[in-house]
């Protein structure tokens, strides 16, 4: 079944830095894309992961001129293994011609400094912007924020000028209020790449409430399960079980129609950068609202989607839980490309 | 493309809409070649550029066409930028070139490295080889790794006169600055080509002293043809260009080809005649500045009397009738600089200082 459909992950970060590696690969195929090799590719190519959406981070114009330009530069090294999936058509390419589909898109709005920006980044390839990351920008406020301003007004020029040239509008991070104005605001589908039920872990502020919920679906939206342990159950242990509830509970609230994946994990399971450096994500402020735990150190992912082949999990599991085929293939990529395909320019 | 009517026997017609006829023998000379066009622009037009980097469905079959039957192989379509802020410019343009290669991949190749270069022709694709004609975007040494990372293979030093040294419009001759050689010896380091073509006659020299690999000129042509032009560089630029392994590239800017008058592709090829003579037929190719449409003709920038789409039959043939043979040709269409490149990107330690090389014409 997994093969038979375009599968999209709606936020897979393809490889993380491993700083034991010297250097990262990730940062060795992108300086040098020649050594990307085939086992590299192979890996990803029987992931069953059809599409991989970046959800990178820029923090500024420049740093996203820098994205655009390594990635573009990484994929059109390898046009028998990889494509750039700029448009539903390119989902359906990347599943028949089996070839490693990857969306450019950034977890944060903030190198648009202009609503002009939106084209040029468009231009080059952007397909999903996450208003915010975790903290202010002066679009709106991240959950981890000291104070959730809501969408400002430059906030809603910059959405509006994405709905505009076609670009999707994510708020998987964004805080209550601002989550909240951007469904107001929204004339086009709004998703949440990455993200959980309030309402099964209560106490995370990361996590959707019932009434974003339903104003997303509401837009036409799509809601990609998030794998991060702390975001699926507020204690350990995290199995497959506990992600398999928020499936179902987003279906009971609004309908299966409104499923999808975004893992928030790359290949491989890492849901950051490992091996003693990059980014550290425990230095941020106000960490503690993340509600972090795991069964063992840096092991962020839930139990039994860790791993690379954590589609299969995942399908049997729907599977398990009564799930019809079509139901589950809407789920992989279906219910994705549908809102996409209203999103996107045609 | 070939399946065309014979005018002559062993004489073809290769492009529609024109009368022009080309050999077999050149037809065949072209098509066998990595052609190499080290100053060659897909596009004059740079708003055309960026539709077809970001809308990349303007970017036609018929526009592909155009750019494989130019019988160019590998592009080196590198811009200057000087207002504002260069870094920014820069690094959009890069971004931009290789948005376009990623929405182009199946047609379009970067190149990279030696292999690459060895291989774009039987893989039939276009190589592009990203470049700058300014270096001012480069703020500190870690820069030309920086931008070597995205894909650039080919700097500029100075477009008008900049922190590295000076161009050859300004009204002073400046030297290459300290800055200047601490960044050309980065750029031997990492194996990104180092191009004098804009700069100042002295800055030029000093560049040939500093640099431990062969240094390009990639779109000048000879000043002992048009005296009062510093654009063009001097016998004994040339001289030591080629001493250390460089190649010039001549180019078909109307200004740099001819002093005045009509100037045709016969006053071109007099410029490769010169450097093959002062230097070594292994020391010059093909810069031409030009794309497959021309300038707009007020500007008077065009040679008369050749379609700048054909323009790399037109070498060849014309070349050809210059007696020069088929192996000459090709180090002139492209071998020069595919020998120059690779051992600027060759890791070997660089050469010691290189003994000049025999005239041969």
């Amino acid at each position: 079944m997994v093969q038979e459909s375009p599968v999209v992950d709606l936020l897979n970060q393809f490889r993380f830095p491993d700083f034991s590696e010297r250097p990262p690969k990730i940062e060795r195929w992108l300086n040098a894309p020649d050594t990307f090799t085939r086992e590299d590719s192979e890996a990803y190519l029987s992931s069953g992961i059809n599409v991989f959406a970046l959800g990178s981070g820029a923090s500024d114009y420049e740093s996203g001129l820098r994205f655009f330009a390594r990635w573009n530069g990484f994929i059109a090294a390898h046009p028998d293994v990889m494509l750039r999936v700029t448009s539903t058509r390119d989902i359906g390419q990347a599943h028949q011609a089996h070839r490693i589909g990857v969306m450019l898109t950034l977890q944060d709005s903030t190198h648009f400094r202009t609503p002009r920006d939106v084209d040029e980044f468009f231009g080059l390839g952007q397909r999903i912007s996450q208003l915010t990351y975790n903290l202010n920008n002066r679009i709106g406020s991240g959950f981890l924020e000291r104070r959730d301003g809501g969408l400002s007004v430059f906030g809603e020029s910059i959405m509006k000028r994405m709905e505009e040239v076609g670009m999707a509008v994510d708020v998987s991070h964004c805080a209550d209020q601002t989550t909240l104005d951007a469904l107001e605001a929204a004339t086009k589908p709004v998703l949440f790449t990455h993200a959980t039920c309030r309402t099964l872990i209560p106490n995370l502020m990361r996590a959707k409430t019932d009434d974003a919920i339903r104003r997303m679906a509401k837009t036409g939206g799509v809601m990609g399960i998030d794998f991060i342990r702390f975001m699926v159950r507020d204690r350990e242990p995290v199995t497959i079980e506990n992600a398999l509830d928020h499936f179902d509970y987003v279906r009971k609230l609004v309908g299966v129609d409104h499923l999808a994946i975004g893992s928030d994990l790359d290949l491989v399971g890492n849901g950051n950068a490992v091996g003693g450096g990059g980014f550290n994500p425990l230095s941020q402020p106000n960490f503690e609202r993340y509600g972090y735990h795991v069964d063992k150190p840096d092991h962020v992912a839930v139990t039994g989607l860790d791993n690379s082949q954590r589609i299969f999990d995942l399908t049997e599991g729907l599977i398990g839980r009564g799930y019809s085929d079509s139901e589950i293939q809407a789920i992989l990529g279906g219910n994705a490309i549908r809102v996409l395909s209203e999103t996107w320019p045609h | 493309m070939l399946a065309a009517p014979m005018i002559n026997r062993g004489r073809f017609r290769l492009f529609a809409g024109t009368t022009a006829e080309y050999s077999s023998l050149t037809i065949e000379l072209v098509h066998t070649t990595t052609v190499i066009d080290m100053l060659g622009l897909l596009t004059l037009d740079y708003r055309r550029f960026l539709r077809w980097a970001q809308q990349p469905a303007y970017f036609t079959a018929g526009d592909l066409q155009r750019v494989k039957q130019s019988g160019i192989t590998v592009f080196h379509p590198a811009v200057g930028f000087e207002q504002a802020d260069v870094r920014e410019s820069s690094l959009t343009d890069l971004s931009d070139w290789n948005a376009f290669l990623a929405a182009h991949s199946d047609q379009f190749q970067r190149i990279d490295t030696i292999e690459d270069l060895s291989r774009v022709k039987s893989e039939g694709m276009i190589g592009i080889l990203l470049g700058q004609q300014n270096s001012a975007h480069f703020h500190t040494e870690q820069d030309v790794d920086f931008f070597y990372r995205l894909g650039q293979r080919v700097s500029q030093l100075t477009y008008n006169s900049n922190r590295l040294g000076g161009g050859s419009s300004d009204a002073k001759d400046e030297r290459l600055t300290a800055y200047g050689a601490s960044i050309i010896r980065r750029m031997n380091k990492v194996g990104m080509a180092v191009d004098v073509s804009h700069c100042s006659d002295r800055t030029t020299l000093d560049a040939f002293s500093v640099s431990r690999k062969p240094v390009l000129v990639t779109h000048s042509n000879c000043r002992a043809l048009v005296p009062r032009s510093r654009r063009c560089k001097t016998d004994e630029a040339i001289r030591k260009m080629a001493a250390g392994g460089g190649v010039i590239g001549i180019t078909m800017i109307r200004p740099f080809v001819r002093a005045s008058g009509v100037a045709t592709m016969a006053d071109m090829f007099d410029h490769i005649d010169h450097v093959a003579r002062i230097a070594g037929v292994e020391h010059v190719g093909i810069g031409s500045d030009v794309d497959l449409d021309g300038h707009d003709p007020l500007l008077h920038l065009d040679l008369s009397g050749v379609e700048v789409r054909k323009k790399i039959f037109d070498i060849a043939e014309g070349l050809r009738h210059r007696n020069y043979n088929a192996d000459q040709i090709r180090l002139i269409l492209g071998g020069n600089f595919q020998r120059a490149l690779t051992e600027i990107w060759s890791k070997t330690p660089p050469a010691p200082a290189a003994v000049p090389t025999p005239p041969a014409i």
